[in-house]
């Protein structure tokens, strides 16, 4: 599901539907709640996928910010557990800041964060998606054959 | 230590949620105003913010896009603001346009585009 929702400063974000009903069950059950939304977040469901006001701006100059999300997504889905790419992410950016986004292609893809990641897909994808960018490897190695 | 679990498994999630919040992709902005030598803006201008790369050459640092009939339009970056960039704007009867920039993440990024005519 896609909104037009934002964290501090209009930040976009991506999060497994397990956590939101996990809160929201534990308000209303208490512990019953937590329980059963911590054991779905092995089996997550969806994504709320939020990006503020560029959300108007998603099917025409903004696609690639819907596919930095989506490769999000993609880390989730092929995650052991839903939520560790949200641990690296908050993890990354504060320890690294800005520059948790910054790569160097050529690196093994698992020495990438999460955000890391998603910027390759992106910058692939804004490239042109051919199989000649020296990104392609990685999508043909990696995301391509779900490998995180 | 039963007390314990039993808070903690909340506390990880409400970090989890509250950190998606604050630590979420930050969205970075640069207005790109197009006029032409006497002023007026243009509209229907290709515009593109490209990023010199060591790694993988010159890459696209965001969309490819036309300005508005006012002249403006606005790129948008995840996460960072491409380090080392130039600007390219074309449009028929113009001389091709092309400019380094130097874009920030403290800062509204305002980038302004003269374009001459081609014909003198």
């Amino acid at each position: 599901m896609i909104t037009n929702g934002a964290g501090v400063d209009g930040r976009a974000f991506t999060i497994p539907t397990s956590l939101v009903s996990t809160l929201l069950g534990t308000a209303a059950t208490g512990y019953l709640g937590l329980v059963s939304g911590y054991l779905t977040s092995f089996i997550n469901a969806g994504y709320l996928i939020n990006v503020g006001d560029s959300y108007s701006k998603l099917a025409d100059t903004e696609k690639w910010l819907l596919v930095h999300e989506t490769a999000h997504v993609w880390q989730g889905k092929n995650s052991k557990l839903a939520l560790s790419y949200v641990f690296d992410s908050c993890l990354s950016q504060c320890f690294s800041g800005s520059s948790a986004y910054t790569y160097t292609a050529g690196k093994a893809w698992s020495s990438y964060n999460v955000e890391q990641q998603a910027s390759v897909v992106e910058d692939w994808f804004k490239n042109g998606s051919s199989e000649s960018n020296a990104l392609f490897p990685y999508i043909r190695d990696n995301v391509r054959k779900g490998i995180v | 230590m039963k007390n314990r679990s039993f808070f903690l498994l909340p506390l990880i999630f409400l970090f989890l949620v509250t950190g998606c919040q604050f630590f979420g992709d930050p969205l970075y902005k640069a207005r790109v105003y197009v006029k032409n030598h006497q002023g007026q803006p243009v509209g229907n201008v290709k515009v593109v913010i490209k990023e010199r790369r060591k790694d993988i050459g010159i890459s696209n640092a965001t969309q490819e896009q036309k300005t508005d009939a006012d002249g403006i339009f606005e790129f948008t970056f995840i996460g960072r603001v491409p380090e080392d960039c130039f600007i390219v704007a074309e449009k028929d009867g113009f001389k091709p346009f092309e400019k380094d920039l130097k874009l920030g993440t403290d800062k509204p990024n305002i980038v302004e585009v003269v374009l001459e005519s081609a014909v003198n």
